[in-house]
């Protein structure tokens, strides 16, 4: 039902692009993500509650059509449709059926629930095409509480230490989850630009994300908020205040400490948006799928360890997860 | 060790030195006993070495995580670290609260050292069930042996200087030697006045400042000179009739240099000496590379004492009958050191004259042909201090000398350099060849290092690896500090730092030197043999 072109992953039956990485005439589109959402395609189909940060990203004036969640849609009488992949607010998988045979794509994803995007839902299927961005068993991540609950300590920290606490965290995703964990335990947030431009477009999307304040390098208060900025904005510098402060980054990729100290973080948040090593053998599991493609990742690990146990499953090459930026 | 596993994390995620002499003296204060002295023991290097078997380690976590060789194999690699791979992999579980102090863990640690291997996996599998992630971590640092945390020791100094109310010279008196945690207790260590319980212990290094023309020159008479050895900077501390030979990086050396320890005193009586431990003998020093080859052995062989044997010039005493006198001015001291001191065929007293800057000039112009590398000026009021201070002690090392070399390979560097080449090697002419005389990795600023990347990539006629065999069209300066015959190198002579001191632009590969000119250099510096 898909092959491998040079464009990306292709349907023939539907003469279609999933997440292509070359321009095409329609692509089907999983999320917003720069490595899976990318400009220059005749026609973009994708989940209504990716449409505002689609425009945002895209710009204005794409052929854009969306479908709500499970809603199926025909196509030479193949049924495709969108249900929730758990990964940012609007990710989805995109589930295609003709005659009795069911393939998934997973684009991006983690099965638990983060309390703002729509929870990932398992999918039978007879190929599953699945990301393996931490396809091995030495990424296990905590539940965000646990998370959250260091980032308090640490804020607290910080405003003893009179330094302000930045969190950098990827604008589409990660950083409207470490907003609302914030917000939930009452402490200040104020958004970098480009992440309050994304916060926006969600709470128009229908999101029910609280308003948020924009952060101003002349903004003065007596009490300190947590300042959320893009991974950009400290690489570049030119962004960073200019008052003592103390950098700490989000990512499912702080679970290992060289890769923390080697980015220059003092703190590190184990905040994953993707499925951890258990959340990918449990969505591979549900899928009870016949095959399983991996795309990227530890692509190679993930399915040697597949077929030890007795599945068919092999590593597609794809381009995604290259634009790192974006992709956690 | 719930206190010490905070404080780990807590050091692991700050960057300022204050914050971490803060965390450290709160630690310190709240923990003055036991495990105070198993942190600092740790914290400071003391204690080294793998403690368990990591194959052991491996195949526990392997088995607890149901996880094949080659998939432990990938996640180690991924982590690139022993201690956090195993703490990643283990599977999350219900708590059984197992909780010691620090002190009770590293003995429990310790009594497994050696113990049968289903014994010890036995006794680790006990700890994980019993420890949440973050201790778990650092409890798999401890047994695996790779205990570093970004602690600098001054910042231990720091703390415990501001916790125990002593100052920081004191402290680092206090350090010094082969104190252990089993045998002394934290009183004893840093608190009590009579702390020769140790009686290996020595003290602190005084060390010199690179010479500058600002040194005073005041009274003629107020300075005393000496030579600066090529050789390896040495406390000989002799205790009870038992000798221990300190390196300056407070290493305990004694077993390399049994002709020492074991021979003729140059002192009766109870001292510590400070010196410099030379290959050959007084009169007849050889060059330093020949001391390589007595370090870094396992075992010395009959035929490596033989043919490297080793000295010991003295030019200090910093203990007399265990009265520490490093607070007597040197003039006393030396006049001690002269008078107590018996020079045996091993044994020398090292040199020392009084003079002006007249005679340091002179005395630095004879340098090479004594075997040293320059000169040392002293203050003869001059107590013998802790670390590097500037004002008492000037080293004035010969002026580096240089010759023009042809760039013949490049090689990647490492880290955050890996897009650059930064090693590079260097020949001179032979016969209308070029032969290698010297690997430099220094001396180049960022700009150039980029140029000369991009140059060895466009030029390069071969790849071994991360090296290049590069186009041999580039002369640059190399500097050194010392020069000698080498049997082990096909040029026949080996450097001594050498380092590039700049591009060569205006000359062309041609006009590089040849090996003759660096051969005539070593007879300038007459190693005798």
């Amino acid at each position: 039902m898909l092959s491998l072109r040079p464009e990306g992953l292709y349907c023939e039956r539907g003469d279609f692009y999933i997440d292509p990485w070359r321009p095409v005439a329609r692509a089907v589109i999983t999320h917003a993500h720069a490595d899976h959402a990318r400009r220059g395609m005749g026609s973009y189909l994708a989940p209504f509650f990716s449409k505002n940060v689609l425009k945002l990203r895209l710009g204005k004036n794409i052929h854009l059509d969306t479908l709500a969640f499970n809603q199926k849609h025909y196509i030479r009488g193949m049924a495709l449709s969108f249900h929730p992949a758990g990964h940012i607010p609007g990710s989805a998988q995109v589930r295609l059926e003709f005659q009795g045979e069911v393939w998934v794509v997973s684009g991006d994803y983690k099965v638990r629930p983060d309390g703002l995007s729509h929870a990932f839902e398992p999918l039978a299927c007879h190929t599953f095409i699945t990301e393996s961005t931490f396809g091995l068993p030495l990424f296990q991540f905590p539940e965000q509480n646990t998370v959250f609950d260091q980032m308090e300590a640490w804020y607290q920290r910080c405003t003893l230490a009179g330094d302000l606490p930045v969190v950098l965290a990827y604008s589409l995703g990660k950083a409207q989850r470490v907003f609302l964990g914030l917000h939930k335990k009452g402490i200040p947030v104020v958004l970098h630009s480009s992440v309050w431009e994304t916060h926006e477009a969600l709470r128009k999307n229908g999101f029910g994300l609280p308003e948020a304040k924009r952060w101003y390098a002349r903004t003065h208060s007596n009490e300190l908020p947590v300042l959320i900025a893009p991974p950009g904005a400290a690489r570049g510098g030119a962004f960073l205040p200019k008052r003592p402060h103390q950098l700490a980054a989000a990512s499912g990729w702080m679970h290992l400490r060289g890769m923390r100290r080697r980015a220059g973080y003092e703190m590190g948040f184990v905040l994953s948006d993707h499925a951890d090593w258990n959340g990918l053998l449990y969505a591979i599991h549900e899928s009870k799928a016949e095959q399983v493609w991996i795309t990227h990742g530890y692509s190679d690990a993930l399915s040697r360890h597949l077929r030890e146990n007795g599945l068919k499953a092999q590593t597609l090459e794809t381009h995604f997860g290259q634009l790192d930026d974006e992709n956690e | 060790m719930k206190d010490f596993v905070d404080l780990y994390h807590r050091l692991d995620a700050t960057s300022g030195q204050k914050a971490k002499v803060d965390l450290l003296a709160s630690f310190f204060e709240k923990n003055a006993n036991s495990d105070g002295l198993w942190a600092l023991a740790l914290l400071s290097g003391q204690l080294g070495g793998r403690r368990l078997n990591s194959s052991v380690l491996k195949q526990l976590s392997m088995q607890q995580a149901g996880l094949s060789e080659w998939m432990f194999a990938e996640c180690y690699s991924v982590a690139g670290d022993l201690a956090e791979t195993l703490t990643h992999l283990f599977p999350e579980h219900e708590l059984k609260p197992l909780w010691g102090s620090l002190t009770e863990w590293m003995k429990a640690i310790d009594e497994q050292r050696g113990t049968k291997p289903d014994q010890q996996q036995a006794f680790v599998l006990e700890a994980w069930k019993s420890m949440p992630h973050a201790t778990r971590f650092v409890f798999n640092k401890l047994i695996t042996g790779g205990f570093r945390v970004g602690v600098a020791k001054g910042l231990l100094v720091q703390a415990l200087s501001r916790v125990a109310g002593q100052d920081s010279e004191q402290i680092q008196y206090r350090l010094t030697g082969q104190w252990n945690p089993n045998t002394t207790s934290w009183q004893e260590l840093l608190l009590d006045n009579n702390n020769l319980a140790d009686i290996s212990k020595p003290y602190p290094f005084f060390l010199a400042h690179p010479y500058s023309p600002d040194v005073p020159e005041e009274n003629p008479t107020d300075w005393q000179v000496e030579w600066k050895w090529d050789g390896i900077r040495c406390q000989w501390v002799c205790r009870n009739g038992h000798s221990f030979l300190w390196s300056r990086g407070e290493e305990l050396i004694t077993d390399a240099f049994p002709e020492l320890a074991d021979g003729a005193l140059p002192i009766d009586g109870d001292w510590v000496l400070d010196g410099e431990l030379l290959p050959g003998m007084p009169g007849a020093w050889k060059p330093f590379s020949e001391l390589q080859r007595r370090l870094n052995r396992k075992r010395l062989s009959a035929r490596v004492l033989k043919e490297v044997p080793v000295g010991f010039m003295a030019y200090d005493i910093l203990e007399w009958q265990r009265q520490d006198i490093r607070m007597w001015p040197l003039r006393e001291r030396r006049a001690l050191l002269e008078e107590k001191l018996t020079e045996w065929p091993r044994i020398g007293l090292s040199p020392a004259w009084i003079g002006d800057v007249n005679l340091w000039v002179q005395k630095r112009q004879e340098a090479l042909q004594q075997g040293a590398e320059g000169i040392m000026i002293k203050r003869l009021d001059s107590t013998y201090g802790v670390g590097r201070k500037r004002g008492d002690w000037w080293k004035w090392k010969v002026e580096p000398r240089s010759f023009d070399a042809v760039l013949t390979y490049a090689q990647r560097g490492h880290g955050n350099r890996a897009n650059l080449f930064t090693d590079f090697t260097f020949g001179v002419w032979d016969n209308g060849e070029l032969l290698t005389v010297a690997k430099a990795y220094s001396g180049l600023n960022a700009s150039e290092l980029a140029e000369l990347s991009r140059f060895v990539s466009k030029h390069s006629l071969d790849s071994f690896g991360p090296v290049r065999r590069v186009e041999p069209l580039l002369v640059f300066e190399i500097g050194f500090d010392g020069i000698q015959k080498s049997k082990r190198h096909k040029s026949g002579i080996a450097l001594r730092f050498p380092r590039i001191f700049r591009w060569r632009r205006d000359k062309r590969p041609e006009q590089a030197d040849s090996l003759n000119a660096l051969r005539s250099m070593i007879e300038d510096a007459r190693a005798p043999d």
